[in-house]
């Protein structure tokens, strides 16, 4: 899966860095992308919003904060849950989130795994968790104390 | 260094309209989160061991952690008791007219790690 890391400004703040994906010939990410998909829970969203400004500018975004364990075995997706919303992530510390999509999980819905949407966003999540998890280890990308994130390598995956 | 800009669609759009008196409610809730896990941290709890101490099961306190819950007083009392730490003021200043005001019910003080 070819896709960039881009940073929201008006998310991040000095607590941690909000970071999303946009997938190649995309140009919205894929954060932006559960809005647009999502927008008719307003009041969900609207929750959410505020939380991750608030994760951002005052509190970080605390490990409490996040459900974990939504991925493969330690590869650090997660979700933030608000009602019957789910938002799935790579959570990398306090200091640093990198948001993928999501969606509506029903409530006769035990695990995501049941939902073919809602599977496919956290399958989707699984796969950048994986490129981004491999690209720390190999130090392509460098994450510092505060979050900030340096891309030192950075190629498509057909090497483009 | 990685690409940084605002955020653009509905998104974006809706991050300009939050409202300040819901976010200061969120921020409450997520404060309050905070300040249980950290205090739990301080007293060498995990989730399984203070669901134990509250008789509470394990996914009421994972809620109680997420920062959406809007806690009742009667909670947070029992929360503290059990954590030892206050959430709220007990005190009431009164003021010169015949009416009286409450202190800010909220303890929100800046957020610090926890000793260990």
């Amino acid at each position: 899966m070819d896709f960039d890391i881009i940073e929201l400004a008006d998310l991040s703040g000095e607590m941690a860095h909000i970071y999303s994906v946009t997938l190649k010939g995309d140009e919205l990410t894929l954060l932006e992308q559960f809005f647009e998909d999502n927008a008719e829970y307003v009041e969900e969203l609207d929750t959410i919003i505020q939380k991750l400004i608030l994760m951002g500018k005052e509190t970080g975004c605390r490990y409490e904060f996040f459900k974990h364990h939504e991925g493969a075995l330690a590869d650090g997706v997660a979700a933030i849950r608000v009602g019957q919303i789910r938002l799935y992530c790579l959570y990398f510390d306090r200091t640093a989130v990198f948001f993928g999509s999501g969606g509506y999980k029903s409530p006769n819905v035990k695990a995501y795994q049941e939902d073919l949407e809602l599977n496919k966003k956290a399958m989707q999540m699984r796969e950048i968790a994986a490129r981004i998890n491999k690209a720390i280890i190999d130090k392509d990308i460098v994450i510092d104390e505060d979050g900030s994130l340096t891309i030192n390598y950075w190629e498509d995956e057909d090497g483009e | 260094m990685v690409n940084k800009r605002k955020a653009t669609g509905v998104l974006g759009q809706m991050i300009t309209e939050v409202d300040p008196v819901k976010l200061a409610k969120t921020r409450n809730r997520m404060i309050v989160a905070a300040k249980i896990a950290d205090a739990m941290k301080a007293k060498n709890l995990n989730q399984k061991q203070f669901a134990k101490l509250m008789g509470r099961t394990e996914s009421e306190i994972s809620d109680w952690l997420s920062g959406d819950r809007n806690f009742t007083i009667d909670t947070l009392f029992d929360i503290g008791q059990a954590l030892g730490i206050t959430f709220l003021s007990e005190s009431i200043q009164y003021s010169t007219s015949d009416a009286y005001e409450l202190e800010p019910m909220m303890v929100c003080e800046q957020l610090e790690d926890p000793q260990p």
